[in-house]
């Protein structure tokens, strides 16, 4: 009788599972408020840079304004660092956190 | 007093854009580039403005700035001076720069217009260290800011009026 060999079992590499976790978690991205910035700029910005209607980017302007603050996008952590990065070339102040 | 308008175009995808100044403002313009490449090629000189210029991206992670930092490099350093050479070479396509100047503009060159200005303000405003919204009520600080606050606003105008241009 052939006794057919015991089945390999391969180690679940639950390290690589958090890492990928980490890597889909969404990091927010935060406009600051600014004096120097006008308005207008700071609209003309978040339309090209994200693609948003003039009424979107404006009430994103006006709580930027009237709060110090807005967030602006939820992406993952390349997408984020991207915008931020944008956004400073644009001359605006932004930051990027972990979302949650 | 500045003014910018889209020219009729024949080709609808490269729409053309006309900025029409004064002698004297041509002339401002041709000189701001230089200020803000001073600062961006000597860094050490003024760091309250750098800082501004390159912000941080992380607010409370001092390991997630550095690795920031580390992936942004020298990359928004290159391009605003690029992007200041740029700026500097449309001024010099002016024409009848002595009575009436005239620059034609690509929409690229529009948006790059838009960009340098408002490097040059962000580094003004700075400079001025304003900290309120409505600055341009108030005035300088200073006397000797006036120069300075005078091209803040005049760049401030020419910047409403490119955004303007592109609605």
């Amino acid at each position: 009788m052939i006794h057919a060999a015991e089945p390999r079992t391969t180690p679940v590499v639950e390290e690589e599972v958090e890492t990928r976790s980490d890597l889909e978690r969404l990091w927010n991205v935060i406009v600051w408020d600014d004096p120097v910035n006008l308005m207008s700029y700071v609209v003309f910005v978040f339309q090209k840079l994200f693609g948003f209607t003039r009424e979107k980017a404006t009430k994103h302007m006006l709580e930027v304004h009237n709060t110090g603050r807005s967030l602006v996008a939820s992406e993952d952590r390349e997408k984020a660092e991207y915008y931020v990065i944008r956004l400073h070339r644009y001359g605006l102040q932004a930051t990027m956190e972990r979302s949650g | 007093m500045v003014q910018v308008r889209r020219l009729t175009s024949e080709d609808p995808q490269d729409p053309r854009y006309l900025v029409r100044l004064e002698p004297p403002e041509l002339e401002l313009l041709k000189e701001t580039p230089g200020r803000l490449k001073s600062l961006l090629t000597d860094p050490e000189r003024s760091p309250r403005i750098i800082d501004r210029l390159f912000p941080p991206a992380h607010k409370d992670d001092a390991h997630e700035e550095a690795e920031h930092r580390r992936l942004v490099g020298e990359t928004l350093m290159e391009e605003r001076l690029e992007s200041l050479e740029a700026f500097e070479k449309t001024l010099d396509r002016a024409r009848n720069p002595a009575r009436r100047p005239e620059v034609e503009l690509s929409e690229g060159e529009l948006h790059l217009w838009i960009h340098v200005t408002n490097d040059v303000r962000v580094m003004l405003g700075t400079e001025l260290d304003i900290q309120d919204n409505d600055w341009y009520l108030t005035g300088p600080a200073r006397p000797e800011d006036l120069p300075s606050f005078v091209l803040l606003v005049f760049l401030s105008d020419i910047q409403e009026r490119l955004i303007e241009a592109l609605r």
